[in-house]
C-alpha cells in the first residue's frame, strides 16, 4: 500500500508542493508570503474552471461572477449583517447555490456555444447589478472590514487556514473527478451523444458539474475577501474571468494540477514582474503563446506532458 | 412485436433520407437491414434511437410510441445502440468503458457483467487497462458491443459492426452475434454484405433510397434481388 502511494504522482506532487509552499510562507517577509496565499486561492479558482473545461467540455467565460458572488455574499453577511464568520461562510455558499442553479439551468438550455456566451452575459449582468445596487454593495467604492478567522494569528496563521480550505477543496474536486460520475464527465467532453446512448442524461450531469465548479469558485472568492479584508467590484470582473482561463491554458487543461501551475505563474508574473516591468501584461501574453504553442496545450497540457499529474 | 416502424420518414435538415420505412422485429428475433451506401440504414437506426426526430410516421417499441423521446430515455427503456464507427470513449480504459454502461437487467434472468463480456471477448481482458484510443479497430468493436450488452438491453441495434475489420476478427465477432441470436435477445442489424447477413440468418429487409423494397427470410433471398439492390 505504501509502495502504491509513492507511485501516486499527484499525491506526491501535492504533498511536496504543500511542504515547499509552507516553508516559503513561514520564512519569506510578509509581502512576499502573501504572494503564496494568493497563489493558493487562484489555484483553487483556476481548478474550479477546469472542472468544466478540462472534463465536461464546457467553456465558462465568466467564472469570476461566482468568485465575486461568494465574496460579496460573505462580506455583506459579515459587515452589514453582523453574522459570525463560520455561519457567514456557509450561508454565503447556500445563497450562491440558488443563483448558481438558476444561471446554470439557463446557460445549459442550448448548445455549447450558447453556454459560453450566456455565461459571459451573466458575468456582465452581475457586474452591472453590483455596480448599480449601491445601497447594498457600495457600488464602485466597495467596502472593507471583512474579517479573517482568528484561529491562528498573523499572516502565516491566515496562510495555514487558506491552505487547509484549499487542500480540502482539492481533495473533494479530485474525488469528484475520479468518481464514476467524473469519468462520465470525461466522456462528455468527447461526445455528448455517446453518453446519451448509454442512458445518461448529459444535461443533468452538466448542471451538477456546473454547480459544483461554481461553488468552488465562490469558496475561492470568500478566501480572497478575507485576504484583502474587503470586497470590490473587480472581484467579479471580466478580466479576472479571462485570467482564470489563461491560468488553465498556460498550465494545461488535461491534468489536475495544470491550472494550479498556471495560477502560480500568472500570480508571480503579475505581482513580481509588475514591479520591474512596465509592460508586464505583454510578458503574460508572451507566456501564454509560448506555453500553448511550445508545450502543445499548456505546460502540463499535452497527453505526453501531463507527467501523470 | 418489440420494434416497429410505420411509414417512418426522416431528414437531415433539408435533405430527406427516409421516405416511409416499414419494418418489424419480433421479440427474440434477429433481423438484418441490407442496402448499399447511403440508402438510409444508419439513418433508420439513429431515428429509432432518438438522435433524429421522425419527420413523419412512427417508431413503436413494445407498442409505445418513442419517436418523441430523447436518446437517453430510449436507452433506458432497454434499447442498446452499437453505433457505426464504434464510438467508444478514447480516454477511458476498457474496463471504464464497460462499467460506465452497466445497468441492472429489467426482467431477464441473465445479467451481463464485465466478467461476462470478458468471457465472450477474451482479448478485452488482456486490454483491460488500456485506454480506449489505444485499442485496435477490432478490439474497439468488441468493446462497443460489450458496452451495449452491459446495459442489459432487450433490443440491440447494431450498425455495420463488421465494417473495416480483418477477416479473423469478423469471424470472432460473428460467433458472438450468433450466440446472442440464440440467447433470445432481439437484434436489428444493418449490413452492406449479403454474405454476412446469410451467415447470421433470420429475416432481412432491403432498403433502397429510403424505402423497403424487399422483405423475407435471408436464406431465401433470390439472386436477382441481390444483384439488383446490392450488386457491385
Amino acid at each position: 500500500m505504501g509502495q502504491r502511494l509513492i507511485h501516486n504522482r499527484p499525491l506526491v506532487f501535492g504533498v511536496l508542493a504543500t511542504v515547499i509552499l509552507t516553508i516559503l510562507a513561514s520564512f519569506l517577509p510578509e509581502h512576499r508570503s502573501e504572494l503564496i496565499t494568493r497563489m493558493l486561492i487562484m489555484a483553487l479558482f483556476a481548478t474550479s474552471i477546469n472542472m468544466q473545461v478540462g472534463r465536461a467540455g464546457m467553456m465558462p467565460l465568466g467564472q469570476a461572477q461566482f468568485f465575486g458572488l461568494g465574496a460579496y455574499a460573505f462580506g455583506l453577511l459579515c459587515v452589514k449583517g453582523g453574522v459570525s464568520l463560520p455561519f457567514a461562510f456557509i450561508l454565503a455558499l447556500l445563497i450562491s447555490i440558488v443563483a448558481i442553479g438558476i444561471i446554470g439551468y439557463l446557460c445549459l438550455r442550448g448548445d455549447s456555444l450558447t453556454f459560453a456566451l450566456l455565461h459571459l452575459a451573466f458575468n456582465i449582468l452581475l457586474v452591472t447589478v453590483a455596480a448599480k445596487w449601491i445601497s447594498l454593495t457600495e457600488g464602485d467604492q466597495g467596502f472593507t472590514g471583512v474579517p479573517r478567522p482568528n484561529l491562528l494569528p498573523g499572516n502565516f496563521g491566515f496562510y495555514l487556514f487558506v491552505l487547509l480550505v484549499v487542500l480540502i477543496s482539492f481533495i473533494l474536486i479530485w474525488t469528484i473527478i475520479n468518481s464514476p460520475f467524473g469519468k462520465a464527465m470525461q466522456g462528455l467532453r468527447e461526445n455528448e451523444e455517446r453518453l446519451c446512448f448509454l442512458g445518461i442524461d448529459s444535461k443533468r450531469f452538466q448542471l451538477v458539474i456546473f454547480i459544483l465548479s461554481s461553488l468552488f469558485a465562490g469558496v475561492a472568492g470568500i478566501l480572497w475577501a478575507m485576504m484583502q479584508r474587503s470586497v470590490f467590484i473587480t472581484y467579479m470582473s471580466l478580466i479576472l474571468s479571462a485570467e482564470g482561463l489563461m491560468m488553465c491554458l498556460i498550465g494545461g487543461m488535461l491534468s489536475f494540477f495544470g491550472p494550479s501551475i498556471g495560477a502560480a505563474i500568472v500570480v508571480i508574473v503579475s505581482t513580481v514582474a509588475s514591479t520591474y516591468l512596465h509592460q508586464w501584461q505583454g510578458l503574460l501574453g508572451l507566456i501564454i503563446i509560448v506555453s500553448v504553442l511550445g508545450f502543445r496545450g499548456g505546460i502540463l497540457g499535452g497527453k505526453k506532458h501531463t507527467m501523470g499529474l | 412485436m418489440i420494434l416497429e416502424t410505420r411509414q417512418l420518414k426522416a431528414s437531415y435538415g433539408a435533405s430527406q433520407i427516409l421516405f416511409g420505412v416499414n419494418l418489424q422485429v419480433e421479440k427474440g428475433e434477429t433481423v438484418c437491414v441490407l442496402g448499399r451506401n447511403g440508402v438510409g440504414k444508419t439513418t433508420t437506426m439513429r431515428t429509432v434511437m432518438g438522435v433524429l426526430r421522425p419527420a413523419g410516421g412512427s417508431v413503436l417499441y413494445n407498442g409505445t410510441e418513442i419517436g418523441v423521446l430523447p436518446s437517453y430515455k430510449i436507452s433506458r427503456l432497454g434499447i442498446a445502440y452499437i453505433p457505426q464507427g464504434r464510438q467508444i470513449f478514447p480516454t477511458l480504459t476498457t474496463r471504464e468503458n464497460l462499467s460506465i454502461a452497466a445497468r441492472k437487467a429489467d426482467r431477464s434472468a441473465s445479467q451481463w457483467t464485465i466478467q461476462g463480456i470478458y468471457d465472450i471477448f477474451p482479448v478485452l481482458k488482456n486490454r483491460e487497462n488500456f485506454k480506449g484510443g489505444a485499442l485496435s479497430g477490432g478490439e474497439q468493436q468488441m468493446l462497443s458491443i460489450g458496452r451495449g450488452l452491459m446495459q442489459n438491453p432487450q433490443l440491440l441495434l447494431m450498425d455495420e459492426i463488421f465494417e473495416g475489420l480483418a477477416p479473423l476478427v469478423i469471424q470472432e465477432i460473428m460467433k458472438v452475434v450468433k450466440r446472442l441470436k440464440e440467447s433470445g435477445i432481439s437484434i436489428l442489424l444493418s449490413e452492406q454484405s449479403v454474405s454476412f447477413a446469410r451467415e447470421i440468418g433470420g429475416r432481412c429487409y432491403i432498403l433502397e433510397k429510403g424505402q423497403v423494397v424487399y422483405s423475407g427470410n435471408t436464406a431465401d433471398l433470390p439472386e436477382e434481388v441481390v444483384l439488383q439492390y446490392l450488386g457491385a
